[in-house]
């Protein structure tokens, strides 16, 4: 993986993106104390977390913008597993490599029924996608796999309030929402497999913005923040969830609601992935 | 006091016809009150067919009632579950911590929707009374299967509802739930059977078709029907609105 290769591409598509920096020293400072194969393993996520805060908001203003920015990440996310699971001896045989390929049917089946959804507007399947260190070893892919899935929650999510906004056109919010909820019972059960691995303490909940060493932005604020706050947020409509009762610790309240994120945020995570 | 709750997949969709302890009948006072609002009460069997049902109302604040609803069945249920005896006296320390994680979540729910209910100025419903009598809280098959049952309630009756809500922000809320609610469902399925997380009563297991790997989702009036048998007389809840 070629750092400058990807500030280079990210710089076609946007000339001005490092103007939009504090200076460019940001990205190497966000890389700055992790070790080699660390920063290489976590550069798209580092970066990501950089031009995040310059660049995130919500884009997309259609039903069928939303469907085809779903079906994007349905692609990634099956792809990603269809790699995993093609590597021989990355996932256990047995209990974990069946969780995967049921997780990957679901993501398979969801492509289908959004390509279904969208006929002739749905958008081309990106050429390849490169997941850079993910399959390294079993522990990069189990930290990879649930920012993915959590990632996927918070993008659905992010997305009901356009869906309702663009009219819910078929009732595609119904879609969207049972689409989300299975996203996030593999998001759960990643984690519990994380956990299981011995590589992460977390539970099949998000506490704070903690990543645990999966890709940090996943966790962290969208733009603008007020709308999409980090996962450690404690603020629900107004009301600070931890002054209702003396046992809700933040940690507690952050736990009881997932946050929702913008689509330019979880591209800016995504997009290093993506080959065209 | 064999079969208390069976353990298939449609739990909560049969009546429950087993024999129940007399000292089950517990009546909760209120999901807020927390366990040690827990009274021991007396029960009459007869199920009264005059009980009038409350209806959780129109609208946005409907929704949110309705939803409100099922948060304090879901704290009521774990505030029972970490005073009973699979708890205190057979459950894993990772086990407890799961339970005790659980009651909280819902218990912020349940705290949260009485305050945006109130901050909508509209009047919360009030605190429903729940009759879990057909669950053994003493066994943890039992105490998981309900479980199991109440989070993918839950789930479905989320999903379910998202078409009626009105203010998007509103909607987002919803969407921030319904997702620990899944992750709840999915960690109670792993731990009754591992890998169980997704399971195809509540999925559409079809690979084609409109709702292909889909969650199954409920409308407010198949979710109270089931919600309704463990809900008291007088507790009982409608959604006449929300269709």
């Amino acid at each position: 993986m070629n750092l400058f290769n990807i500030i280079s591409e990210i710089e076609k598509a946007d000339p001005e993106i490092l103007d939009k920096l504090n200076s460019r020293r940001d990205v190497f400072a966000a890389l700055g104390n992790m070790s080699k194969k660390a920063a290489l393993a976590a550069a798209p996520i580092a970066l990501g977390s950089v031009f995040n805060k310059a660049v995130g908001q919500q884009t997309l203003n259609s039903a069928n913008a939303v469907l085809n920015y779903a079906l994007l990440l349905e692609y990634l996310e099956e792809d990603f597993y269809k790699q995993a699971l093609a590597k021989t001896g990355l996932i256990p045989s047995g209990a974990a490599t069946a969780a995967i390929q049921q997780i990957m049917k679901h993501e398979t089946a969801h492509v289908n029924l959004l390509k279904g959804a969208l006929s002739s507007n749905a958008n081309p399947k990106p050429k390849s996608f490169d997941f850079g260190p993910a399959f390294d070893n079993y522990a990069n892919f189990l930290a990879y796999a649930q920012s993915l899935e959590d990632g996927g929650v918070r993008a659905y999510k992010g997305q009901a309030g356009v869906i309702k906004s663009a009219g819910n056109p078929n009732d595609v919010l119904t879609v969207a929402l049972q689409i989300h909820s299975v996203e996030a019972r593999h998001a759960a059960h990643i984690r519990s497999m994380r956990k299981a691995n011995g590589t992460a303490n977390n539970a099949p909940w998000i506490t704070n913005a903690e990543a645990n060493n999966a890709v940090a932005a996943i966790y962290g604020p969208g733009n603008p923040t007020t709308t999409f706050p980090s996962e450690e947020n404690f603020m629900q409509a107004g009301i600070d969830l931890t002054s209702l009762d003396s046992s809700y610790t933040r940690a507690l309240a952050s736990e009881a609601f997932d946050e929702a994120l913008d689509d330019t945020s979880v591209r800016t995570v995504v997009g290093p992935f993506i080959k065209n | 006091m064999s079969n208390i709750i069976k353990p298939d997949d449609n739990t909560l969709s049969k009546p429950l016809y087993a024999p129940i302890k007399r000292r089950s009948f517990f009546i909760y006072a209120g999901a807020t009150a927390g366990v040690t609002a827990l009274a021991l009460a007396g029960c009459s069997d007869d199920s009264d067919d005059n009980s009038s049902f409350i209806d959780v109302g129109a609208n946005d604040v409907g929704v949110l009632n309705y939803a409100y609803a099922l948060e304090q069945l879901e704290a009521a249920f774990y505030a029972q579950v970490i005073a009973g005896g699979y708890y205190l006296n057979t459950a894993s320390a990772a086990e407890k911590q799961v339970f005790q994680d659980l009651a909280l979540h819902e218990k912020i729910h349940v705290d949260f929707f009485r305050q945006a209910i109130s901050a909508a100025n509209a009047t919360p419903l009030k605190n429903l009374t729940p009759d879990f009598s057909a669950i053994n809280f003493g066994e943890r098959t039992s105490v998981l299967n309900a479980a199991k049952a109440f989070e993918d309630l839950g789930v479905a009756a989320y999903n379910g509802a998202g078409q009626y809500i009105q203010d998007a922000s509103y909607l987002t809320i919803a969407g921030k739930i319904v997702s620990v609610e899944a992750r709840h469902a999915a960690l109670i399925r792993d731990l009754i059977t591992f890998n169980s997380f997704v399971g195809d009563d509540v999925v559409d297991f079809s690979t084609t078709g409109a709702s292909a790997r889909q969650e199954k989702s409920k409308s407010p009036s198949q979710v109270l029907e089931t919600a309704n048998m463990y809900l008291a007389d007088g507790s009982k809840l409608s959604a006449n609105s929300l269709r």
